[in-house]
């Protein structure tokens, strides 16, 4: 067999390019260097993150310990409230609480829009693409929060049970909340689907033979996905507000489940108590998973949509 | 009998306006383009950009569904809807290696696709055998196979692009501007192994080109478009050489002559019409310096005319056809002798100087 | 970059410069607060030369026709404006107002006579006849009115008419011992006012003057009022939602009087020298009763560990901050039939006791739905109590609903156990019937216990019209309803009033029965001195 070496062909390629995605997002070499707000945001979320998984092993978030509001203290970091519970075993379970419910809304929502907004991409301005857009902008059109609160209040905070399907207050906040995600998501992924199809590399693949279903699972998502784990980043600091906006309101976890939003909801009156402590420590460990998952969410754009990963040339 | 026969192809577009009212324009991209290619033959489609030559391509390949027309390769015609067995018999190679493959996959993984999704080799280890002979083959290492293509140069992606379309082991292979995109050393390169291929696997070639140089290095036939029609064909010797159709005399003209005293280039009157409002007649005749009443009235056929099949009321006024600059037969370049070409040089045209025999009826543009 | 983002993500508006806006707008608000202390009493003194109460309320209704609840949140705002045929004295007798004296009842018990006294004018200067009541009786007798008089009345009023402008006749169907309460209870409105649900007319010493719906009432003196002219030139109602809102406008000196102070927030309106605060017992209770029809309170054993680990002292303490009465029966300490020997639980919780009665329990259920309201306090309360139970290992879902949704699990009762903070307003006085309608077996409430002796002494609560028979009979249903522990609600809530040091003491005899009576009091520039 002939072999034609050109000069300009390379023998091996100069990097090694092809570390899955998880590795190359942890190895710090690639993080953008400027990115000192990058790294406080890392840092908030990880401090979060510790306080919603360690710090719950330390106290009991239901028992009626002190016999009323105490001020931080050796024994109480976060003090105590008006029931006389640990408000740091609570926050760090209202932390877990806000982490799972507002984790689960975006898992959800991208599990359903990445699908839909695909389809809509792929078959951009034909007949399926506009029933899902029209579906979506009908779901837009509903005032979120009323929407969500109107639910809520129709099936009030305890467990529903529909056959053998029991859905708790959790799942229904978060079926909630993810509907509500979803239309953002979906128009983000039809946009980068339709951006895709642009490319040749899907024409080419049709002409080779590979199919719908296989170009949107296997090739149009590994280029959609980067930009959603952005957006799902952001979007698990509006959760994290939504959620705590909906618990603030008597829409949360049914009592005595902590979350970040009921225990200010709670700890609101206390204020007038000259107990400072109780709203203030939860909500600066909100303040800190909002601003730590929004910053993190820059960060990874940076890091995944920055750079060499930006595309062809 | 011929390896791929296209008769009668046709391309007709309709844009929506949309608004309240809905108005709609046809567009006849492609109209009653009849070729044929043999079996070891490349014949080359050239044209300007817009002219159709592309549409023509993408309904070879079954992109683009024709309006009317049929397509057959080695005695079996294709249906819009391809099944496996057709895609073995004709491929497609993509104008811009850069965008030709999935930019978050692997060159392996793209590869692997046309074996994997036409069940051709389904076991991993043979599969991946037969990748690393195909990319060798084109002069690419098994390395390259773990490379981003963000990661490897323009001409190994254009070489990667070729390989996944031989995987197949096509009977035809359609190149849509297979060296638009690179630079000129690279170009050489590519069009080198475009012939080794061809003579190795007895390959049939259709080349989308609108750069003449090219098409004159490899083509056997030829055939020039305008506005979507055929207006001139045959041998590549007559039509990329000796042109008949004052069309195909202005775009050899407008080759660029890399000697720097003559970097002029031939520009025709006016400007390309949309094919959505192609003029009544001869679709050239408003740029054209022969035409007469007849040219806008009536569409000429094609028909013979000195080894060629040309579209022209006016052929017998054009003259014997003339040998256009830098294209003797025997300044075919050798890459593999050639120098390099300066860094800053764009194009790798031959170097033959020879009087311009249509200075005096064609507008000249200085280009800067 | 961030704030770009979040703003993008989010669509509209500045969210963040918001939040910044809103902290800058709290900062003040607080600085404001702590500046105008100085200045309250001057500010309070320079308010009260227009001569007008305003009073702080936690809801309003929207439909304003005191026919038509009596609950509170409607009582409260009318009780200036009504008047009834008769009247509580300070002692709780039922004494003559708009009557001309006691009614003449035949001998059977069915026909009641009651004559009204003349003269006496409505604020619109009409006078009171026999057809203002039979009017005001029309409307509450009318099943399609909507009034919450009917499951009173319903099955007990055959007609009503007029014998002359002054003598009031109704035919009963039974005798009912009840009547005489009702007429204590219900407002008289002027004919042409009874239907409507946007305006008040009655014969009280002041008339609503305007309103916006939710918000706020003006009342105004009435001139032509029969009794004592009032002090006070005026009453003003504003709506707070927010119990703290409530409390700052109390504090700030924006209004005078302020009902239903948050429990929560009660320690510091004790502690503050400018505010006095009334806690009385009073008909107030805590619904709270377990669906004996179902597993686990079919079983008397679970549910007596249930009610002896109930966190009684928790609950008062740190629910209620101790303005409430430790909780036994359904019958608490204002209210007929009240048993202060009664006490089959301690106050803290008997756990090793709670287990014993666990052991016998014969139902494998260890665990239950508690469905309480919407509100902080039967949230916390459910909390509390949650926590205790919890230590006899039996798990507890707290289920929190809206009063609709609430409504409906008591009606189709799909609850273990239901749980709410009740009044029982103005429609019964010293009692509070309608709290104890699930222990009747044949009542649409009833939450499945059957109990033959019960259902006679709740026909005989209904019937009598001896108070000392009354009370006895609601002695033992009490009785048998803790020792069942049917229903035990861990506390019994205070009613609490706070008001100005400025604003002349209450009537607590009258708050006992929830009458603020806003009429009658007075501004006392210099304030009080209790």
């Amino acid at each position: 067999m002939t072999t034609v070496m050109s000069p300009t062909a390379a023998p091996v390629p100069a990097r090694p390019a092809s570390r899955p995605l998880v590795l190359r997002i942890v190895d710090v070499r690639r993080w953008p260097i400027h990115g000192v707000t990058n790294w406080f945001g890392v840092g908030c979320v990880v401090a979060f993150l510790l306080i919603a998984t360690v710090g719950q092993l330390i106290g009991d978030p239901t028992l009626l310990d002190a016999p009323g509001a105490e001020p931080p203290s050796a024994e109480y970091w976060f003090g105590t409230d008006t029931l006389g519970r640990d408000v740091f075993a609570r926050t760090a379970e209202g932390a877990w609480n806000s982490l799972t419910i507002s984790l689960g809304t975006v898992l959800l929502s991208l599990s359903v829009a990445m699908p839909l907004g695909m389809l809509a991409g792929y078959h951009y301005n034909g007949r399926l693409d506009n029933a899902i857009m029209r579906g979506l902008e009908t779901v837009q059109a509903l005032p979120m929060f009323v929407f969500v609160m109107f639910v809520l209040t129709l099936t009030g905070t305890g467990t529903i049970e529909i056959g053998p399907v029991t859905f708790g207050m959790r799942t229904r906040l978060i079926v909630c909340l993810a509907l509500g995600f979803v239309p953002f998501f979906a128009r983000i992924v039809r946009a980068a689907t339709l951006v895709e199809m642009q490319d040749d590399y899907v024409a080419m693949l049709q002409v080779l033979g590979v199919g719908r279903t296989r170009i949107l699972l296997s090739e149009i998502s590994v280029n959609v996905l980067p930009p959603m784990v952005v957006q799902a980043c952001l979007a698990m600091a509006i959760a994290i507000f939504a959620e705590g906006g909906l618990s603030f309101l008597g829409f949360g976890l049914a009592p005595p489940e902590p979350t970040l939003g009921n225990l200010i909801a709670d700890a609101g009156s206390q204020i007038l108590e000259g107990a400072w402590w109780y709203a203030t420590l939860p909500g600066a460990v909100m303040v800190l998973g909002i601003l730590g998952f929004n910053l993190l969410g820059d960060a990874l754009s940076d890091a995944l949509l920055g750079g060499s990963e930006g595309g062809a040339e | 009998m011929s390896m791929l026969v296209a008769e009668g192809l046709e391309k007709h577009f309709r844009i929506d306006h949309g608004g309240w009212q809905k108005s709609s324009v046809l567009v006849r991209a492609v109209s009653e383009v009849s070729f044929a290619v043999e079996r070891g033959e490349v014949m080359t489609i050239v044209g300007e950009s817009g002219c159709g030559k592309s549409t023509v391509a993408r309904m070879l390949v079954g992109l683009v569904e024709p309006t009317r027309g049929t397509i057959a390769v080695d005695g079996v015609e294709l249906r819009p809807e391809r099944t496996a067995r057709d895609r073995r018999l004709i491929q497609l190679v993509a104008q811009n290696p850069w965008s030709a493959f999935n930019r978050r996959r692997t060159l392996g993984h793209s590869l692997a696709q046309p074996l994997l999704v036409n069940k051709v080799e389904t076991d991993r280890r043979q599969r991946r055998a037969r990748i690393e002979e195909m990319v060798e083959r084109v002069g690419l290492s098994a390395a390259h196979l773990a490379s981003r293509p963000s990661d490897v140069s323009g001409g190994e992606l254009a070489r990667a692009a070729l390989a996944r379309a031989l995987l197949l082991s096509p009977k035809v292979l359609v190149l849509d501007e297979p060296t638009a995109s690179l630079d000129a050393s690279v170009k050489a390169t590519v069009i080198d192994l475009l012939r080794e291929l061809r003579a190795d696997l007895d390959l049939s070639i259709v080349l989308i080109t609108h750069e003449i140089d090219v098409a004159r290095m490899i083509a056997d036939r030829a055939a020039v478009m305008y506005l979507g029609r055929l207006v001139e064909s045959g041998a590549a010797e007559l039509v990329l050489r000796r042109p008949s159709h004052p069309y195909t005399r202005m775009l050899l003209d407008s080759v660029p002559d890399p000697d720097p005293d003559h970097r002029e280039l031939a520009a025709a009157k006016g400007e390309v019409p949309s094919s959505a409002a192609a003029p009544h007649g001869c679709a050239y005749h408003p740029r054209c310096h022969l035409a007469s009443d007849e040219c806008g009235q009536e569409r000429p056929e094609l028909l013979q005319h000195a080894g060629v099949e040309v579209a022209c009321h006016r052929i017998l006024d054009v003259g014997m056809p003339l040998l256009m600059p830098g294209s003797l037969p025997e300044d075919r370049p050798e890459p593999a002798v050639a120098p390099d070409p300066p860094a800053d040089c764009a194009r790798d045209t031959p170097t033959v100087d020879l009087p311009h025999p249509q200075a005096d009826v064609t507008d000249r543009l200085e280009v800067r | 970059m961030s704030t770009e983002r979040l703003r993008s993500v989010v669509g509209e508006g500045f969210p963040l410069s918001r939040r910044g806006f809103l902290g800058i707008t709290a900062v003040t608000v607080a600085a404001a607060t702590g500046c105008a202390s100085t200045s309250v009493a001057s500010r309070i003194e320079e308010r009260h030369r227009d001569g007008i109460l305003r009073i702080a309320v936690a809801s309003a209704p929207s439909n304003i026709n005191p026919l038509d609840s009596g609950s509170e949140v409607t009582r409260w705002i009318a009780e200036p404006v009504v008047e009834t045929l008769y009247a509580y004295d300070d002692r709780q007798r039922s004494v003559p107002l708009l009557a001309a004296g006691e009614p003449e009842v035949s001998a059977d018990g069915l026909t009641w006579r009651i004559p009204l006294r003349s003269g006496i004018t409505f604020q619109n200067g009409d006078e009171l006849t026999a057809n203002d009541v039979v009017a005001t009786l029309a409307h509450v007798n009318d099943l399609g009115s909507g009034s919450e008089w009917i499951t009173y009345l319903l099955g007990y009023v055959q007609s009503y008419g007029a014998d002359d402008a002054y003598t009031v006749r109704i035919e009963l169907t039974k005798p009912y011992g009840l009547m005489r309460s009702h007429l204590t209870n219900l407002p008289i409105v002027h004919r042409d006012y009874a239907k409507r649900k946007d305006a008040m007319m009655g014969t009280g010493p002041f008339r609503l003057e305007s309103f916006t719906p939710g918000q706020t009432f003006k009342m105004v003196a009435y001139d032509g009022y029969h009794g004592g002219k009032p002090d006070l030139t005026g009453i003003e109602y504003t709506v707070f939602q927010d119990g703290a809102t409530r409390l700052i406008s109390l504090r700030q000196g924006k209004v005078d009087l302020l009902t239903s102070v948050p429990y929560h927030n009660i320690g510091s309106v004790r502690a503050n020298p400018d505010l006095h605060v009334d806690e009385v017992e009073g008909p107030n209770d805590i619904l709270s009763y377990v669906a004996v029809m179902r597993e686990p309170f079919s079983d008397p054993w679970f549910r007596k560990a249930v009610a002896a680990a109930t966190d009684r002292h928790g609950v008062l303490s740190k629910v209620f901050g101790g303005a409430a009465v430790i909780g036994q029966g359904p019958i608490g300490p204002a209210e007929m039939g009240w048993d202060p020997d009664l006490q089959p639980y301690p106050d803290e919780p008997d756990l090793d006791h709670a287990r014993e009665l666990l052991d016998q329990a014969t139902t494998e259920r260890r665990d239950f739905t508690l469905t309480i309201g919407t509100n902080h306090t039967s949230r916390d309360m459910a909390q509390v109590l949650a926590a205790g139970w919890a230590k006899i290992g039996i798990d507890v879902t707290i289920q929190q609903l809206a009063g609709g949704p609430w409504s409906n699990k008591m009606l189709d009762r799909s609850y273990d156990m239901l749980m709410n903070v009740f009044q029982s307003g103005f429609t019964s006085g010293p009692a509070n019937y309608m709290a104890l309608a699930p222990a009747q077996s044949t009542s649409v409430l009833s939450c499945g216990f059957v109990n033959q002796e019960v259902d006679e002494l709740m026909d005989t609560v209904w019937r009598t019209s001896d108070d000392e028979v009354r009370a006895a009979s609601l002695r033992r249903i009490n009785e048998i309803l803790v020792e069942e522990a049917v229903m035990f609600p861990p506390v019994y809530p205070k009613i609490v009033v706070a008001r100005l040091a400025t604003v002349s003491p209450l009537n607590l005899d009258q708050l006992r029965i929830s009458r603020v009576a806003p009429q009658n009091l007075s501004l006392v520039p210099g304030g009080t001195d209790e």
